[in-house]
């Protein structure tokens, strides 16, 4: 991975983690009563709006003319990278009017659910970026699955952590039942991505030069760390549901150290597999 | 709208750079950054070896992606020759169009913070000279034009072993390869 891709990495991650955990908030506070959803969700939603600026700020200051930075919204016709700056803007914007009412103890579904589809919108633009791209490693459908499914996993154990670090209102077992809905989701997630991965594998092999030499590279030298982010996102999931179904421990709501280790788990399993993501992209190129 | 671009000999390159070094002299470009570059292709094995020579600038493609992903506007197809044309009053330096272009064409250049390319030599163009590169050549393997009008004349061949699929942006380029 070049150097210059490191602030795209922690970029990525952290939009999606922002986006991911103000979406699973958003779900929350649609299946549980008032009260309860201002005090579960009250840190992941305090967190996104915040995370999601540092990551359009780190973003702005990788440019090569960071003070241009506005200009990046100048083509949304055709580019992803400018839908991606209106829809992160917007997303940001949103989540201040739901943050401002959510400390006066209001919640407004429809603004919720407007915040969420555009930072939704958000993901997707950065997904076709790559996608659009001369590099066959993202110019896939496997990017999109990928993002999404990042934005999911990272939603969910960041909500979750958000809960146990925050109210430990999860004593309550409405909630403890859409934690373990989404323990399962995000099971289901992973494995989504996983039953993918021999289609990706296929085209890629079967693509051009620069496609086979990303098979190579994915198969060779980084065959390791991509077992390692599986291994790593597979065993976060893994903790994460044990904690909400040990019976001896859920009485007195989830477990704070069992969540915690789940999300960092699941984390370093993301940073390993975006590392893979930006060092095995090969450019389709003259000579190869 | 009469498109131009460029007509490549394969067959009569030397492989002396001579476009190459013209090319950097009329933008004076810094250490590492090159707007046309030469390509040497090795190919075959003993006692059959062979090297090809490949003089690439931009191919002010009929559908450049650098020109779709660029956020900016900064990169524009101008509507009277279909020159790919850079406003680097406009470029941020995200680098996409280093992402979008399959040719490699589009530089990052570090002083600037801010990318380049090749612009047929526009001003020398409309004082009725060839761009640099097509004038420096000595073996005159390049030439300049209404791209339909050098298909007519030299074919229509964009796909040579060794260059990106035609299909991907439409380079605005003809070839003529060696025949073996």
């Amino acid at each position: 991975m070049h150097t210059e891709d490191l602030p795209l990495l922690v970029f990525t991650l952290l939009s999606q983690w922002a986006v991911g955990t103000f979406l699973v908030a958003v779900v929350i506070r649609l299946c549980t009563g008032k009260q309860t959803a201002l005090k579960v969700t009250r840190l992941g939603i305090m967190a996104a709006g915040p995370v999601a600026a540092l990551s359009s700020l780190i973003a702005a200051l990788h440019l090569g003319s960071p003070m241009a930075a506005p200009n990046a919204m100048n083509n949304l016709a055709t580019s992803w990278l400018s839908r991606e700056g209106l829809f992160t803007s917007m997303f940001i914007a949103v989540w201040f009017v739901v943050f401002m009412l959510h400390r006066q103890g209001k919640i407004n579904l429809l603004l919720d659910l407007a915040a969420a589809v555009l930072g939704l919108a958000a993901i997707y633009s950065t997904s076709g970026i790559y996608a659009t791209s001369v590099k066959p490693a993202w110019a896939s459908i496997n990017t999109y699955i990928s993002f999404f499914g990042t934005t999911v996993l990272l939603g969910i154990t960041g909500v979750a952590a958000a809960n146990v670090l925050g109210a430990k209102e999860a004593a309550d077992q409405a909630v403890i039942k859409i934690f373990r809905a989404a323990g399962i989701a995000a099971l289901v997630c992973l494995i989504l991505q996983i039953a993918y991965l021999p289609v990706y594998f296929a085209v890629l092999a079967a693509g051009d030069a620069a496609a086979q030499a990303t098979v190579t590279l994915l198969g060779g030298s980084f065959a390791l760390a991509v077992a390692l982010k599986w291994i790593l996102a597979l065993g976060g999931s893994a903790v994460f549901l044990y904690s909400l179904y040990n019976p001896e421990k859920i009485t007195a709501g989830m477990p704070k150290s069992a969540v915690l280790l789940a999300a960092v788990l699941v984390l370093v399993g993301e940073i390993i597999g975006r590392y893979v993501f930006y060092a095995t992209a090969i450019t389709t190129a003259v000579g190869l | 709208m009469s498109q131009l671009g460029f007509h490549f000999n394969m067959a009569t390159c030397i492989g002396c750079r001579a476009c190459q070094i013209a090319c950097k002299d009329r933008n004076n470009s810094k250490v590492g950054v090159l707007y046309r570059k030469v390509y040497d292709m090795e190919s075959g094995t003993y006692p059959n070896p062979r090297i090809d020579h490949f003089s690439l600038g931009c191919n002010h493609c009929a559908q450049p992606k650098c020109v779709a992903n660029c956020p900016t506007n900064a990169l524009y197809k101008r509507a009277e020759d279909g020159i790919v044309m850079h406003d680097k009053a406009k470029c941020i330096g995200c680098k996409m169009c280093l992402w979008s272009c399959p040719y490699g064409v589009p530089q990052y250049k570090e002083d600037e913070g801010k990318a380049g390319k090749c612009d047929l030599c526009v001003d020398l163009m409309a004082k009725g000279e060839e761009p640099a590169c097509v004038g420096a050549c000595v073996m005159r393997a390049l030439n300049v034009g209404e791209i339909e009008a050098l298909r007519k004349q030299y074919g229509s061949t964009a796909d040579v072993k060794g260059l990106p699929s035609s299909s991907t942006t439409h380079p605005s380029l003809c070839i003529t390869t060696k025949k073996r």
